[in-house]
């Protein structure tokens, strides 16, 4: 066979791209369910971290099996809010109901049009409710998302976690990359007078006393912008949600932990008039 | 044949470096100066890589027209660097692959 014929030359390098293709596709299917194991528990030991329970790093060494296991452990309820803040639906605690980056990226848009449907996680730390929240937006070169984990009352700021696509490695990946970041994080709290602009992320450092602001990443200001507006339009979506939380707690005095819904006695039958009672506030 | 073999050897990291005699991939290699563990992935990955290119190339090269060589190896090629990287995982562990999906993906998007 004429190696240089034009019939060959055209036979032959379709069949090579087309062999090349199909091995890609045939390994990405036979693996796919393995890979959303991984990007399932990815996510869920993003939360786990921004909750405080373990750090990145030690969650990474456990491998999948116990890293759902110790989601399905420390989880108590999750639910999904709308625009004011109500209880619309309750997600499987099951890890089945975890909500991956996809889902946030579809809620985005359902933000900028008007009619969210935001997931809430509650997670419980040594009797106390610590509850987690997902934020998205865009980075400088891609999305850019991560979990804020508040304290029972939805006042202060516990903890945080972000993650990007692909941003610049040593510059805007710091956001994932250094933990220093993530901890100015700690004791923080959303300005909720101001509803567009709950939280700061400050270029050339904020001030001590602000306790809305944290300092910018030198060198990825726009990835630390990006992510400001991302913490912002999302805080906002939940503000109702978080508001009434803080409301409750302020207002309650019966509760020792703040939240009658998420007490951790069984309200079923036990304290139902706490049920009776904060009815108006869960809409 | 000794000759030879040490040339081929040490002309690589001496005479003919690629990365600080015939400048290539500076971008990929200063981006795993970071970490020992990156460099070492990194460096098992190009190995992995280079090596399992070159032997499919070279069992075709004989049906290869001499028109399309050069495509034909790219294919090859970037065959083998999506397996190898993250999309197409082949480990079922967090730690490895994520690591390796971490910086791999740094330097394909590079």
């Amino acid at each position: 066979m004429n190696t240089n014929s034009n019939v060959y030359t055209i036979v032959y390098t379709t069949l090579i791209v087309v062999v090349a293709a199909a091995i890609l596709s045939i390994a990405a299917m036979a693996l796919k369910p393995k890979q959303q194991a991984n990007i399932k528990a990815e996510t869920i030991s993003q939360m786990l971290t921004a909750a405080g329970f373990s750090s990145k790093e030690d969650l990474a060494k456990l491998g999948n099996d116990k890293v759902l296991a110790m989601y399905s452990q420390n989880i108590k309820t999750a639910f999904l809010i709308d625009a004011e803040g109500n209880k619309t639906g309750e997600l499987e605690t099951e890890v089945s109901g975890i909500e991956l980056q996809d889902n946030l990226k579809l809620e985005n848009k359902n933000i900028q049009n008007g009619n969210p449907s935001l997931p809430v996680y509650v997670f419980e730390k040594d009797g106390q409710d610590i509850n987690v929240i997902p934020c998205y937006g865009a980075g400088l070169w891609g999305p850019i998302w991560g979990y804020l984990a508040f304290n029972a009352d939805c006042t202060e700021i516990l903890g945080a976690y972000f993650d990007h696509d692909s941003e610049t490695p040593g510059l805007g990946a710091k956001i994932k990359d250094e933990p220093s970041f993530r901890e100015q994080f700690k004791g923080k709290k959303l300005n909720f007078d101001n509803p567009d602009n709950p939280f700061d992320i400050v270029k050339g450092g904020a001030p001590a006393d602000n306790l809305s602001a944290i300092d910018a990443i030198t060198g990825a200001t726009m990835t630390c912008n990006g992510l400001d507006a991302a913490i912002d339009t999302w805080a906002k979506a939940y503000m109702p949600f978080l508001q009434k939380k803080a409301a409750a707690a302020a207002g309650d005095d019966c509760c020792e932990d703040g939240c009658c819904e998420d007490h951790d006695h069984d309200h079923d039958h036990a304290h139902h008039h706490h049920d009776h009672e904060h009815n108006h506030q869960e809409g | 044949m000794n000759e030879d073999l040490k040339k081929t050897l040490l002309n690589p990291i001496f005479k003919g470096n690629p990365i600080t005699v015939l400048v290539l991939g500076i971008c990929s290699s200063l981006a795993v100066t970071v970490q020992l563990k990156g460099a070492f992935v990194m460096a098992l990955s190009v190995i992995i890589v280079t090596g399992l290119s070159s032997f499919v190339v070279s069992l075709l090269r004989n049906s290869i027209p001499n028109r399309v060589r050069i495509i034909v190896q790219l294919v090859v090629v970037a065959m083998m660097v999506i397996l190898v990287s993250s999309k197409v995982t082949i480990s079922t562990t967090i730690s490895f692959y994520r690591y390796i999906d971490n910086i791999l993906w740094i330097f394909i998007w590079e």
